[in-house]
């Protein structure tokens, strides 16, 4: 079923250079939802739409993941690529494979968060993180337990 | 002075905008473009060029910097970013912002800056004074 894309709650950017290229939504459920931007043309960008966990962010804003296991999420199951109009309203939506979506973004492989780029650093670390800390400071290596895990509770209360 | 875009900064009721705390110097930047010097977006800001990517500008300071232009103030921090965004996109970021790093003498009278050290990699934002045209400061264009 096509998430419901319209009423979808953005959350934060994550990623950000002259303009969102990697953007945290919410839908009514509390799930969350990833808009990473896609392609452009003349008329329109190009999101690429897909669920996340919580545990998962929390592990990519900490740099203990590379932004591909963001992709390759068990959540991530459909990929829905849609078109936005200058007004921001969803155009187009059609999907993508698991495959060929982690095909084409291989190299996000060795790329890791980057709070440079994130205009809303601070309110991300508030918000996953629980208090605000200095960036180099909240790298914690996952131990065996945390990494099989699948409680984000667990990894926040871990991490914090 | 009269910067570009005023009208539609004073539109949006933005006050203080460029901010004062905002400085005129005279160093050398490096701006990402597209190897066309003549392109129509290398030299427009976020608040301008469309189509618009799901820009939400909620705060003062952000409305106000989408009217302003990004640069740094250091070479090799501007490859590095260029690059690490370019993995980050599967190789479409050059589509946004060009494949090519320009190198330009910023001084008084083009404009004013904000901090250029407030971010580590040295990124900040310029806002141009009217009837200024970036392209012809520019001294040397290199591929990214």
């Amino acid at each position: 079923m096509t998430p419901d894309i319209k009423n979808f709650t953005k959350l934060f950017d994550l990623e950000y250079y002259d303009g969102p290229l990697l953007s945290l939504f919410a839908d009514s459920k509390g799930g969350f939802y990833l808009y990473k931007w896609y392609d452009v043309n003349n008329f329109s960008h190009q999101w690429l739409v897909f669920k996340v966990g919580y545990d998962k962010i929390v592990n990519y804003v900490n740099k203990n993941i590379p932004e591909y296991y963001l992709l390759d999420n068990d959540l991530a199951k459909r990929f829905y690529l849609v078109e936005f109009n200058e007004k921001g309203m969803p155009n187009v939506t059609t999907q993508m494979s698991k495959k060929d979506v982690l095909v084409e973004y291989k190299q996000t492989n060795d790329v890791y968060f980057d709070y440079l780029l994130c205009p809303h650093w601070n309110a991300i670390k508030r918000f996953f993180i629980g208090q605000p800390r200095k960036p180099q400071t909240l790298k914690a290596p996952l131990t065996k337990r945390q990494k099989s895990s699948s409680s984000g509770k667990n990894l926040k209360t871990n991490l914090v | 002075m009269s910067f570009k875009y005023a009208e539609k900064i004073v539109d949006l009721g933005l006050e203080d905008c460029p901010p004062s705390t905002y400085k005129s110097s005279t160093f050398l930047a490096f701006r990402y473009i597209f190897e066309d010097l003549e392109h129509a977006n290398n030299f427009l800001p976020i608040g301008i060029i469309a189509p618009a990517r799901l820009n939400e500008f909620k705060n003062h300071v952000q409305k106000c910097q989408a009217f302003g232009l990004s640069f740094f103030a250091d070479k090799e921090m501007a490859r590095a970013n260029y690059h690490n965004l370019m993995k980050k996109t599967a190789g479409k970021f050059s589509k946004i912002v060009g494949d090519h790093l320009a190198s330009l003498t910023l001084n008084p009278n083009d404009g004013l800056h904000s901090n250029l050290f407030q971010n580590l990699n040295t990124h900040f934002t310029f806002h141009e004074l009217n009837e200024v045209d970036l392209s012809k400061e520019v001294i040397k264009i290199e591929s990214l």
